[in-house]
Parts: C-alpha cells; sequence; structure tokens
C-alpha cells in the first residue's frame, strides 16, 4: 500500500478509533491508554487492511489484544471493550481468567443457552492456554445469514461472502445485545441474592418461577403452603411438583398469561381425603428486566385458612349481636307508630314529618337487620334462591299432580280455591314448589281416608309484611296439632307423636325447610289447630321480592 | 272482668310498649322487672297469663318458669315466652310453656296467642 493511501486509512482508522473510545466511554483521547492503543493499531494497520476481516481477540481485564498486538486496558470496562469489539467486528472472541468467575460464568452460561440459536453459529470449546493466558475459547462456526444481518460499523454494509471455516463473526451488535442480557441477567440475579436473604426469612409465603415455570425462589413458607417438599426449590420446575390440582391449574393459568399483571385469588387446597384442608388467597406479580421484558412471575400465597374460620365466627356473632340490636329497634318502630296512630292525640304537621322520618328509617334498619340475619341463614343452610314472577293457579295445580296417586289411594279429595285466577307472585318457583309439597304431604298424612285437603289462596295487604302478599293455606280435616306442637314441628327433626300414624316415614325436616324457605321470601308461616278438627298450614309472602344482595 | 296479664321483662322500654297494647285491647296488666319481681307479683296480682322474657338477670326465664310451675296455685298459668332470638328448642323444653313469640313491632301475632288463651274481653283487630 502507498503511503498516501496508508495515511488516508489510518485517517479513517483514528477517526474510527475516537468514535470507538468516545463510545467506550475513556475520559481523553490523550489517555495513555488510548495512546498506547493507536500506536498498536498503527503498526498493524497494512496487516489489518489486507486480511480478512475476521480477527481474534484476546480479552482481559488487563489486555485487549487483537491479532497478537495487545493494549494495556486496565481502565476500561467489560461494557467499553465490548462497545469497542462490536466496533471492530471482533471474530473469535476468547475470554481470559483474568475476568471475574461471574462474567466468565455469566458469558459461558449465556453462550450455552444461546448455543440453539447460533446454530450452526455455536461452539464452546472450552478451556485454553496460550501464550500467557489462560481461558476460554469460543469459537463461533461461519453462517452466511448471520453475517449479513448486521454491519457493526452502522454502514449498512454487507458481509463478506467467504471466511475460513472454523472462525465466525459474532457481530457487534449481537455482542452487545449479549452483554445487555448476560449483564441485566446478573444484575437480576444479583438483587434476587439480596432480596432472598430477607425473603427467605419472611413469614410469608414466597415463589418466583421463570416464565417456563422454573422455580427460581422459594422459602420455607411457600413450600410448606404449596405442598412441597425439602429437595424441592430453585432450578426444578413448579408444575411438576405440585401435587394438588387447583394449584397447578392456577399456576398454568399464570404462566399462560402473565402479562395479566397482578392477580389474586382464593384456593382451597384439599386434603388426601378430599376435605378443604387449607385456603390459599394468592397475590401474583410479574418480574420484569431493565427492559421492561416479563423474565417470571412472583407469587406471594398466604395461609388464610384461620382468617375464613374467624370470618365464619364473625358471621355467627353478627348474628347474634343483630338479635341483641333487634329488640331496641322493636321498641322504636313500635313507639314511634303508637304516635303516628295518633294513640296519644293529634300531631301537628311538623311532628308527624319528623316522626315519619324516625319510622321509616327505623324501618330501614329493621329491614337491614333482617337481611343479615337471612343472609347468615342462608349462608348456613347455603341455599341459593332465584325470584322470578310467576301465576299461582298453575303452581298449586302442579304441586297438586304430583299427589293424584297418593291421594286417589287414601280416597282424599285435594280441592284448591283460589281468589283470583290470574294471581301471580315473585319467589324462587322451585322452592315454593317445595314449600307446598311439604305441607300438602303432612296435611295428607293427617287426614284420614274418605277425607279432604283445600289449599287456598288470596292476595291483599298482610299488615303484618306491611305490603301486597300472597297467602297459601293447606287445610286438612285430620286430628289436629296440639297448640304446644304447633311451633315445635317447624323446629329441625321434630315430629308430631302420632300413635296411629308411626309408620309414616318423614324426614322431620319439611316443615323446617318450608319455613326457611317462606322466611327467606320474607314470609312467615305458621300452624292453626284444634285437636280432632284439622288443620291450616299456611304462610303469606309478599307479592315482590326485595332485592337481597349476597 | 277484664283479664290480667302479667309481663316480666327487664326491657323496660318493650313491656311498656307491650303493656300500651295489651290495656288498649282492654286487658289489666302488670309489669316485673325480672324473675324475682315477677314472682312477687303472681301473688299480688293473680294474672291470668304470663308472658315473659327469656333473658333477664337475677332469674332467667327457665328458672321462673320452673319457680311457677312449682306452686300448685300458679302451674297451670298460660305461660308465652318472649325471646329476640329464633325459637329454639330450649323454650319448648320448658315444660308448660305453650307459645313464643319473637319480639317484632307486629304485635299481631302475640295477641292471637294470647286471645288463644284469654278471649279477650273485645275483638282485637288481630
Amino acid at each position: 500500500m502507498c503511503a498516501e493511501t496508508h495515511s488516508k486509512q489510518y485517517a479513517e482508522w483514528l477517526e474510527l478509533l475516537n468514535a470507538a473510545i468516545k463510545q467506550a466511554k475513556l475520559s481523553s483521547p490523550d489517555h495513555p491508554v488510548v495512546r498506547q492503543a493507536v500506536r498498536d493499531l498503527t503498526a498493524g494497520l497494512n496487516t489489518f487492511f489486507s486480511q480478512i476481516p475476521v480477527f481474534s481477540v484476546e480479552v482481559s481485564r488487563e489486555k485487549l489484544a487483537v491479532e497478537g498486538a495487545s493494549f494495556d486496558l486496565s481502565e476500561l470496562k467489560v461494557a467499553e471493550w465490548i462497545e469497542i469489539c462490536g466496533l471492530f467486528r471482533i471474530g473469535k472472541i476468547i475470554f481470559s481468567k483474568g475476568l471475574s468467575e461471574q462474567t466468565l460464568g455469566r458469558w459461558v452460561e449465556l453462550m450455552s443457552m444461546k448455543a440453539n440459536e447460533f446454530e450452526p453459529f455455536g461452539g464452546f470449546r472450552g478451556p485454553f492456554e496460550e501464550g500467557g493466558f489462560s481461558g476460554i475459547r469460543i469459537v463461533f462456526k461461519p453462517s452466511r445469514e448471520g453475517f449479513e444481518k448486521t454491519d457493526g460499523f452502522g454502514n449498512g454494509k454487507t458481509a463478506r461472502k467467504d471466511f475460513a471455516e472454523g472462525e465466525i463473526v459474532v457481530s457487534g451488535e449481537e455482542l452487545r445485545e449479549l452483554y445487555r442480557e448476560t449483564d441485566q441477567l446478573a444484575d437480576t440475579e444479583k438483587r434476587y441474592k439480596k432480596l432472598e436473604e430477607i425473603i427467605l426469612n419472611f413469614a410469608g409465603g414466597r415463589v418466583a418461577v421463570d416464565k417456563a415455570g422454573k422455580i427460581m425462589l422459594l422459602n420455607t413458607a411457600a413450600r410448606k403452603m404449596l405442598g412441597l417438599e425439602g429437595k424441592d426449590g430453585p432450578g426444578r420446575f413448579l408444575p411438576d411438583l405440585l401435587k394438588d390440582e387447583h394449584l397447578l391449574i392456577a399456576l398454568r393459568k399464570v404462566l399462560q398469561e402473565p402479562s395479566a399483571g397482578e392477580t389474586s385469588g382464593e384456593i382451597g387446597i384439599k386434603s388426601a381425603k378430599g376435605e378443604i384442608r387449607k385456603i390459599l388467597s394468592d397475590s401474583t406479580a410479574v418480574v420484569e428486566d431493565g427492559n421492561g421484558k416479563i423474565v417470571g412471575i412472583l407469587s406471594v400465597p398466604s395461609d388464610i385458612t384461620k382468617q375464613k374460620e374467624l370470618d365464619s365466627l364473625k358471621t355467627k356473632f353478627m348474628s347474634h349481636v343483630s338479635h341483641e340490636v333487634r329488640t331496641p329497634l322493636v321498641s322504636v318502630q313500635r313507639s314511634l307508630s303508637l304516635i303516628l296512630d295518633r294513640e296519644f292525640g293529634e300531631l301537628n304537621p311538623e311532628q308527624r314529618q319528623y316522626l315519619e322520618i324516625a319510622s321509616r328509617n327505623v324501618g330501614r334498619l329493621a329491614h337491614l337487620l333482617n337481611d343479615i340475619l337471612d343472609l347468615s341463614k342462608i349462608e348456613e343452610g347455603r341455599l341459593y334462591f332465584r325470584p322470578a314472577v310467576f301465576p299461582v293457579l298453575p303452581w298449586i295445580q302442579e304441586v297438586k299432580k304430583n299427589f293424584s296417586v297418593w291421594a286417589k289411594n287414601k280416597k282424599i279429595l285435594i280441592t284448591e280455591e283460589i281468589d283470583n285466577e290470574t294471581m301471580e307472585v315473585e319467589a324462587d318457583w322451585d322452592c315454593m314448589v317445595q314449600v307446598l309439597t311439604n305441607l300438602v304431604e303432612n296435611a295428607l298424612k293427617f287426614t284420614p281416608e274418605g277425607g279432604t285437603v283445600l289449599i287456598d289462596a288470596r292476595t291483599g295487604t298482610d299488615a303484618a309484611l306491611g305490603c301486597e302478599a300472597v297467602e297459601i293455606g293447606v287445610r286438612d280435616n285430620g286430628i289436629g296439632i296440639s297448640e304446644r306442637d304447633q311451633q315445635r314441628i317447624f323446629e329441625k327433626f321434630e315430629q308430631v307423636n302420632i300413635n296411629q300414624l308411626s309408620n309414616m316415614p318423614s324426614t322431620g325436616l319439611g316443615l323446617t325447610i318450608a319455613k326457611k324457605i317462606v322466611e327467606w321470601h320474607g314470609g312467615r308461616i305458621w300452624a292453626e289447630s284444634e285437636e280432632n278438627k284439622g288443620s291450616r298450614f299456611a304462610f303469606v309472602i309478599p307479592k315482590k321480592q326485595k332485592p337481597k344482595t349476597f | 272482668m277484664a283479664k290480667k296479664i302479667l309481663i316480666v321483662d327487664d326491657e323496660a322500654d318493650f313491656a311498656q310498649l307491650l303493656m300500651f297494647d295489651m290495656k288498649k285491647r282492654g286487658y289489666e296488666v302488670a309489669l316485673a322487672g325480672d324473675g324475682e319481681e315477677g314472682m312477687q307479683k303472681i301473688g299480688q296480682f293473680k294474672p291470668d297469663l304470663i308472658v315473659f322474657d327469656i333473658k333477664m338477670p337475677k332469674m332467667d326465664g327457665y328458672t321462673f318458669v320452673k319457680n311457677v310451675k312449682k306452686d300448685p296455685e300458679t302451674k297451670n298459668l298460660p305461660m308465652i315466652a318472649l325471646t329476640s332470638f329464633e325459637p329454639m328448642r330450649d323454650i319448648f323444653e320448658m315444660e308448660g310453656v305453650g307459645d313464643y313469640f319473637v319480639k317484632s313491632a307486629k304485635m299481631e301475632q302475640l295477641f292471637a296467642t294470647i286471645g288463644k288463651y284469654l278471649n279477650p274481653p273485645e275483638a282485637s283487630g288481630a
């Protein structure tokens, strides 16, 4: 090469080097390191340009060696030499053990992970001893596609077409990429390790998995809650280890949709016998790396079994307290209504107005209280109601139909008496069928052969309910029920002791259930009877249901 | 002659309201604040029916019933239990207590029950 070209190219090189140095964030171009680099580069310039642009670089904390020429780079950080390498389109990278074990380790790990991606790039060669350096040689096999991808100089130039087998280029771009990932991974790992100390000592559960479900973090509390064994820990795959299906389903869901962000929920874990052994409440959050990419999921399970027990106790307590509140409410309501009914004289308009406010609101309180009580009843019984509007007559006829055979056999006539054929009511249809069925069944039991069972239905304002209501009664002409028994039979398992009917099968729950249902609907159920004269079991429910919230 | 009802309840307000309603229906009424006082009043007042609260200080409902039943003069007195709670089996294990009434603002049911025992002097609006 002639001197002119030489110097031109040298100038270019210098420019490039300056740029590289700037990028590498060295303090100043006068830095002894830089000067040395320039010197050495100049010396090798000819060689550099005439050679195929694939060259090897030996890197250590102390030295950056390019094709045998080495620079002293004790000041440079890994980041900086990577930048330089990137710009110079480094091909073969030989890592020296002068680098920290950690950095090397990260690279090794990264290369191993990337091995598939770099196919046919991959090439992890193992340790070497050379020219005073000991290290790990990683060689990348050539690949034309890969080479064409990027241009470390940013010139958009494509690559060369031929290069020696066994040598390769990893473009600076990719190097930088790899570096970023490694270092960030290292950073994240560092963060994890720091937190790990603290986290492992938390009483609350902490579990972190990567996107594939591999455990990254597992503290003792979480291990216990999830039913894992002592040997289960980081490195193993959580889906393989979970025995409880609810946990598995929850985990799979979260792994599928990690970007759904924070979620929380409750999971009931069954014991071997199938009963709910404990209940976990779980919060998950995604873990992101520095670039905002999701790398894993952190889950914080807590054992809330005790809490649930307390909740149930709380409900019972509330129910108890609610009853205590009821009586004073009754006194207030009653007192107000007496005054408003002018029992103690006329009221002026303001008196009336404000008393009515009081009366209305205490009525609201009473209503709220009743809802709470109904609720705890329902919670204990676990009944689900679905009220809907339906016509009363067909409902009665339906129930009647179910008993037609029995009635015929006992020669009992079942009739109905309804004061408005198109009358409707809002209630849970199935439950109401059950109520009427229970009552008719009892009637049939207590009615002797040849007797009559009458089902009556009427609407009107029910004073006790204070609204439009539907009253249904089932009358029989059997032996009747003593007053003492009339209330008692609505109790669980209570039955009337009737000698001649002792063969009748019965659970003793029919009336209790009917009562629960009727009461849920806001009505009441009772028995009217005189011994030997028959009975009438009746219930009344409001025509329309007030909305209930669960 | 007007029928006499004894109310035994430590909740004075409720008792007072109940008394008003009873008097309105033509009954003669006396009040007692607890079981002990109730026993005394029975002797003095000689009621035809007793309405009593289960939860009371000094002598609760159960004990009160037992004591009333012990006395041959009073053991056949009709007794109605008042309660804030839903009817419990316990009430009906009390011998001689035929009925209960859950304290509510609607007194009709109570009077219907009372009416069964006492056939009031004037028709009630039950």
